[in-house]
């Protein structure tokens, strides 16, 4: 882990320094508020001062400990639906890739219908016709992960379906499940987590834009692009209450996408050098 | 500096430091072809490219001198380098077809080179000179319209389009079947002998420079270590290294047991002044070790020798004719009847009606091109693809078709070693977990028996048990094939289907992993079926030998009666062209 961290390039180790410290606000944020975050303290787009050092929202409540409250639900529902899209969307993928004929057929096709439908305009249906929540806007993230991903692993996974040990495996009659997790998921998983990481960074831009809409996290609950939504009349008068919570995002987005790189990178010097030999 | 190419003193480094060629002296005459042969890694096709004035991304040309023609190569810069390259050299890369761009006809591949403005004329001529057509319809034709010798034939025709003086051929024929691989030597050969051409050539294929070349170079890492007469270096290798090479060249025509080039036998331990052959030396002495290095010292008949003690190389061993079984007095193993095999939907079968049997520690060599459906058939055995129609039996129990419908003992019975050296052992698992398993689930013991039964195998495979926790990439490609055998033996197979082994390694590694297999072949009694397009190998291991074309089976039969009196036109030209004899024109594709 150590001897990982030393190969880390200064830039990347930035990038995973203030992802950390951004996961430490999502996770001990609430328990650092000076204020309670539902509260109206002031006038409002008050301007900052030592008691408000972020000043106030459009409510009079405090920017900060709103700020510092309203990082868990991006970042919950975030890695939420990227976890259900790696682990559904590159299940998928390696059996559509290894099976083929029939299976392939019936898993991708539907996926490429999903792929067709705008992600945004899917999350605004889905909204309509399930809850307005968090979790309704988690599953529409997934679901419009799944295919991209899916698609990505199949091809990889067709390429390794072809190898001598894989055939090995078929000929020795081991069923699929060990041919998928044990012969075939090491040696997709760098293309997995490479894809992730693109993923990630289009699950927190969904999850933003449909709370920035109104049909993800609903008010008073602070959320920080539910803020930036709210906030942005009083955006010449108290730049702040804009400005803290999307410099937050902008971010979690740049330090993830910087490691997702990095891990790109060495996913694809790996295979070529596994092809160099 | 009399020769068309001088080479003086050339050292290549990489980038790391290490030496990849070590002061290497030749010199070519006009008009002379020249081979470069040695094993994966020794720098021939650093060489080769060197006098080309290039070094691939990460070496570096460090010192020496190279002239063409009485011009001096480096020393340029690579504005004047590609200049005397265009006037003077001809290149042909390993896979010449994919150096053909697929959106340009035949005669915009030639203009391309020769330059826009030449006529129809010349390119005729050019394509002429390559045993190509020269009608308006073949010139206006794409690469993708061209069959695959005519693809390589093009490739030449093309490298050629400007009478250049030196021809670099780098592994031309490498991917190449025998038969397309003779049409375009011979076209090679047509091009020597209409004019003044020089060729430098290099290889693995020391059986194929030998007839196609008049004098090797043989090199071991980084360093000349032997060079004469093409025909005196293949009969009478006077280095000792030169000589285990001899010995596990396989001859189409001279049916022999293969003999393994000995391991590395003891640590270097003074790597500047050592002999670089003496680790490995049966006959090296104190002076080899402590005396410096030798020098390229000239020997018997225009052969110059980099060893001491070149007088007291034993000749080559008298050929010992591998042992025939007789299949008929055999037990009956495997038997398949009637295979039909189709791909897809396509409605020409792969396979027609093939039928074949073998018996207990018999070894059946099938034999055919690419496109035969040799590998096809292995795999309609194991249960990989299932047959259209015709039947598999198992010691005269019927096999299912598709290998997950067979029973667990069955799928043990008949196992299956992949080809690639570099696909058939999962990258990101040990090698030791990989022969584990089977014998987890085929093998009938406690589980503390496992490691110990995986390592009995590495015995029997002659794997080092060091190796047992090693990660695939970390072995070289012999090695990973005797892991595969090692995992196939696990399950106690009583068929076991070798689909090309050895066709990406040298002939060192090969004649070991052959050893291999034939010694735990009479040991365990097992039936093996061998498919290869090298003639060679067949003429060394194969009891019984089937000849596929096109999936149809043109001959079948003990090997020595085959080789010795083809009675098929086909087979008969696989056997010419795999010793390089002219072939009949009517069967090039």
């Amino acid at each position: 882990m150590k001897s990982w961290l030393k190969h880390l390039p200064l830039v990347q180790r930035i990038a995973l320094g203030v992802l950390l410290l951004i996961l430490v606000i999502a996770a001990i944020g609430p328990q650092l508020a000076p204020h309670d975050y539902t509260q109206t303290l002031g006038p409002p787009f008050a301007s900052p001062s030592g008691k408000y050092p972020l000043g106030t929202d459009q409510l009079g409540r405090d920017v900060l400990s709103r700020v510092l409250t309203g990082g868990r639900p991006v970042i919950l529902f975030t890695i939420l639906a990227t976890l259900a899209t790696i682990v559904i969307g590159s299940t998928l993928g390696m059996l559509a890739g290894l099976k083929g004929g029939w299976v392939d057929e019936a898993i991708m096709r539907p996926l490429d219908v999903a792929i067709a439908v705008p992600p945004l305009l899917l999350v605004l249906i889905l909204v309509a016709v399930l809850a307005r929540s968090p979790v309704t806007i988690a599953i529409v993230v997934a679901v419009a992960g799944v295919p991209i991903l899916a698609r990505v692993v199949r091809s990889v996974s067709l390429e390794v379906a072809t190898k001598g040990f894989v055939e090995a495996a078929r000929a020795r009659g081991e069923g699929s499940p060990y041919i998928v997790f044990r012969e075939v998921l090491p040696n997709v998983m760098n293309t997995v987590l490479a894809d992730a990481g693109v993923r990630f960074v289009a699950a927190i831009y969904l999850i933003a834009s449909a709370s920035f809409l109104g049909v993800g996290s609903q008010p008073p609950a602070a959320d920080w692009p539910v803020m930036i939504a709210e906030n942005r009349q009083g955006i010449d008068i108290q730049p702040l209450g804009v400005i803290a919570p999307a410099l937050l995002i902008v971010a979690f987005v740049v330090s993830v996408g910087l490691l997702a790189q990095y891990l790109q990178r060495g996913a694809s010097s790996v295979v070529v050098k596994d092809a160099a030999r | 500096m009399s020769g068309l190419v001088e080479v003086k003193g050339l050292r290549v480094q990489a980038d790391n430091g290490r030496t990849v060629l070590d002061g290497i002296d030749l010199s070519v005459e006009p008009g002379e072809a020249v081979g470069l042969a040695g094993e994966t890694g020794c720098g021939k096709t650093t060489l080769a490219h060197a006098v080309l004035g290039y070094s691939r991304p990460g070496l570096n040309i460090v010192g020496g001198e190279i002239t063409i023609d009485g011009q001096t190569v480096l020393g340029r810069t690579m504005a004047e380098r590609r200049a005397l390259r265009r006037s003077l050299v001809a290149y042909m890369p390993q896979d010449p077809a994919s150096a053909l761009s697929p959106g340009l006809r035949v005669a915009q591949q030639v203009r391309e080179v020769a330059g826009a403005d030449v006529d129809d004329r010349f390119v005729a001529e050019a394509l002429d000179r390559a045993r190509l057509p020269t009608d308006a319809a073949f010139m206006r034709r794409f690469p993708l319209e061209l069959s695959g010798g005519q693809r390589q034939r093009l490739g030449l025709a093309v490298a050629m389009a400007k009478r250049c003086k030196l021809l670099v051929l780098d592994e031309p024929t490498t991917a190449l079947d025998v038969v397309t691989r003779r049409e375009v030597l011979t076209a090679v050969d047509e091009l020597r002998a209409a004019g003044e051409l020089t060729i430098l050539h290099v290889s693995h294929d020391l059986a194929l420079l030998s007839r196609v070349t008049d004098r090797v170079a043989i090199m071991y890492q980084g360093l000349i270590v032997e060079t004469g007469g093409a025909e005196q270096v293949l009969r009478r290798p006077l280095h000792p290294y030169t000589r285990a090479l001899a010995a596990a060249v396989p001859l189409a025509d001279e049916p022999k047991k293969l003999i393994a080039l000995a391991p590395v036998l003891r640590e270097v331990e003074q790597p500047e002044i050592e002999c670089v052959f003496a680790a490995r030396c049966e006959q090296h002495d104190v002076r080899c070790t402590a005396a410096g290095r030798p020098g390229l010292e000239p020997a018997l008949e225009g052969t110059m020798v980099r060893c001491f003690h070149w007088q007291h190389t034993p000749e080559l061993p008298l050929p010992v004719r591998p042992e025939r079984r007789d299949g008929s007095a055999l037990e009956t193993v495997l038997e398949a009847h009637d295979i039909v095999a189709h791909y897809g939907r396509h409605p020409e079968p792969v396979l027609h009606a093939v039928s074949l049997s073998v018996g207990a520690g018999e070894c059946l060599a099938v034999v055919g091109e690419s496109g035969s459906g040799k590998s096809t058939l292995v795999r309609c055995i194991v249960g990989l693809h299932p047959p259209s129609s015709g039947r598999t039996l198992l010691r005269g129990v019927e096999l299912a078709p598709r290998a997950a419908k067979r029973t667990r003992q069955q799928r043990g019975l008949v196992q299956l070693v992949p080809q690639d050296p570099f696909g058939s052992l999962n990258p990101r698992r040990s090698v030791g977990a990989q022969v584990e398993r089977p014998i987890r689930l085929f093998d009938e013991i406690g589980r503390g028996q496992v490691r110990e039964r995986a390592l009995e195998l590495f015995d029997a495979v002659r794997l080092r048990r060091s190796l047992y926790d090693a990660m695939p990439r970390e072995l070289s490609g012999g090695e990973r094939q005797r892991v595969a055998i090692a995992r196939a033996l696990a399950a106690r197979p009583s068929v076991l289907l070798c689909d090309e082994i050895t066709s990406a390694l040298d002939v060192s590694v090969q004649a070991a992993v052959l050893e291999v297999l034939d010694d735990l072949r009479s040991e365990l009694q097992m039936a093996v079926v061998f498919v290869t397009h090298d003639l060679g190998v067949v003429a060394s291991v194969a009891d019984r030998v089937m000849v596929l074309r096109y999936g149809d089976i043109v001959a079948e039969a003990g090997v020595d009666s085959v080789l010795a009196a083809p009675a098929d036109p086909y087979t008969r030209a696989l056997i010419d062209a795999a010793a390089h004899r002219p072939i009949e024109p009517e069967l090039t594709p």
